[in-house]
């Protein structure tokens, strides 16, 4: 009976009846900040490139730490960024390649098409 | 809420049993030599890992419109650190709408792993502290694990929008040290601590050392009850909800109790069996196996034991005054044959 379960959740302020933890788990996951996605290209030749290595650099950090890989189709989704505090650089795994080639501070979207 | 409506509460949702949680023993390969362990997981595993691509036919199972908000994968183990393939998981569950999170000893949780995580979409984690330096080593088999959960801890409780805690088994030899693991969690930025007690299965069965006596027991149900009562810091202290507590029930935690198992969790252990949570009875409760059956239909045609407890009036609990408020307990309470509860928080109590 769903509708007494809205009736009881709208009755009480008791919000962990319904966030319940299981008693060895964790509590329930959190959705927070926002997504981005990228899709990398050669800018030579137009052609996808895996394996690029995306970095941010989280708040209160002095280094920049991988947050996600693209595919082999140059596709990678990356969670939970913070649009206060991040940037986001791209470089090539195991290349010599500067490590600020591509920064992007520009959060009003959220897909980018990046060139390298 | 009083015990009525929270009756009529848990009744309804008992009659809705919407799937929201569910776990997934990724792995039950581990690093640490635990003495409580429930799996009695060994480094190099009894059975191979389940390849990522099983789990997520048997998740793909859940129909679109059945994936409430909120719908939390927890990866468990073993250690699911020693999956190579965590954030590729990860990954997967979110593109399928569902949230995920994360049990660990902390071992291997660096900042590194930490980003990689976190950018793979996790958002929730819970890190074991079993006590401090001397008492967390001993428990987990392994010297040196201490330095690392702290240092687990202290990366995950830093981290804005993830839901992180901390998870302590209180036994016989950590339990005069709460205070100061207490001082030690409140330090390090800890949003919420909570303490759980152990019941004799798997390593913990053979172990005199990890299950309390009533007095032990009463003075860990003081010790939260007097942190949530008077808090310091921001810190929450809570009692795991293990087993109907009586008296105690709204002093130790935010609700009461419930056992959840079956009702809005399910699992898929490393062998494919559809179970509730993963420290239940694998041969008295699986209710099916995703190499052979569909995994949302067994959810919501099976799993009748877990959604009628009327079965579990038996043994001490036959007699027992408090039998419609503690339903027999938490499944995992009922091994083997199910003929007597492993252990009765309310009867310890009330000695």
């Amino acid at each position: 009976m769903k509708w007494l379960r809205n009736l009881l959740k709208g009755a009480t302020f008791a919000t962990a009846l319904f966030i319940f933890q299981a008693c060895y788990g964790t509590g329930p996951a959190e959705d927070y900040g926002m997504d981005m996605s990228f899709h990398v290209v050669s800018k030579k030749t137009g052609d996808p490139i895996p394996d690029i290595i995306i970095k941010t650099k989280p708040q209160g950090q002095s280094s920049w730490f991988e947050v996600g890989k693209t595919d082999s189709q140059g596709f990678a989704k990356v969670y939970g960024l913070d649009p206060n505090y991040s940037g986001i650089e791209f470089q090539f795994e195991g290349s010599e390649v500067a490590a600020k080639d591509t920064l992007i501070n520009d959060f009003s979207k959220n897909f980018h098409e990046i060139r390298l | 809420m009083n015990e009525s409506l929270f009756r009529l509460f848990r009744n309804n949702e008992t009659r809705v049993h919407e799937l929201n949680y569910l776990f997934w023993e990724c792995t039950t390969r581990c690093n640490l030599h635990c003495r409580h362990c429930g799996s009695d997981c060994t480094m190099g595993g009894g059975e191979k890992d389940m390849p990522m691509e099983d789990f997520l036919k048997a998740l793909d199972t859940i129909p679109e419109g059945h994936r409430p908000e909120g719908f939390t994968v927890v990866l468990t183990g073993g250690e699911p650190l020693l999956r190579p393939d965590i954030e590729d998981i990860g990954r997967e569950i979110r593109k399928r709408g569902f949230g995920w999170s994360m049990v660990s000893n902390g071992y291997f949780y660096d900042a590194s792993m930490h980003y990689r995580l976190m950018g793979a979409g996790m958002g929730a984690l819970t890190i074991s502290l079993d006590g401090l330096k001397e008492s967390h080593d001993w428990m987990r088999g392994h010297k040196g694990s201490y330095e690392r959960a702290i240092e687990a801890i202290r990366i995950a409780s830093a981290q804005k929008g993830l839901n992180s805690d901390v998870v302590t088994c209180v036994n016989k030899r950590n339990i005069s040290h709460l205070e100061d693991i207490h001082s030690t969690l409140q330090s390090l930025g800890v949003k919420q601590w909570r303490l759980f007690t152990i019941i004799p299965i798997g390593r913990a069965a053979s172990d005199p050392m990890m299950v309390l006596d009533a007095e032990e027991m009463t003075r860990l149900m003081r010790f939260i009850s007097e942190k949530r009562k008077n808090p310091s810091g921001k810190m929450v202290t809570t009692f795991s909800c293990e087993g109907y507590l009586g008296k105690w029930e709204e002093k130790v935690r935010d609700s009461r109790f419930f056992c959840h198992a079956g009702i809005n969790i399910a699992s898929i252990l490393i062998d494919g069996r559809i179970n509730a949570c993963p420290n239940i009875d694998r041969d008295a409760f699986s209710e099916g196996n995703i190499y052979q059956d569909n995994f949302y239909e067994i959810w919501t045609g099976g799993f009748r034991r877990f959604r009628d407890r009327n079965w579990a009036k038996k043994g001490s609990c036959a007699t027992c005054s408090q039998f419609r408020n503690c339903l027999g307990g938490g499944m995992h309470n009922w091994h083997g044959k199910c003929e007597e509860p492993l252990t009765c928080h309310y009867s310890l109590l009330s000695q």
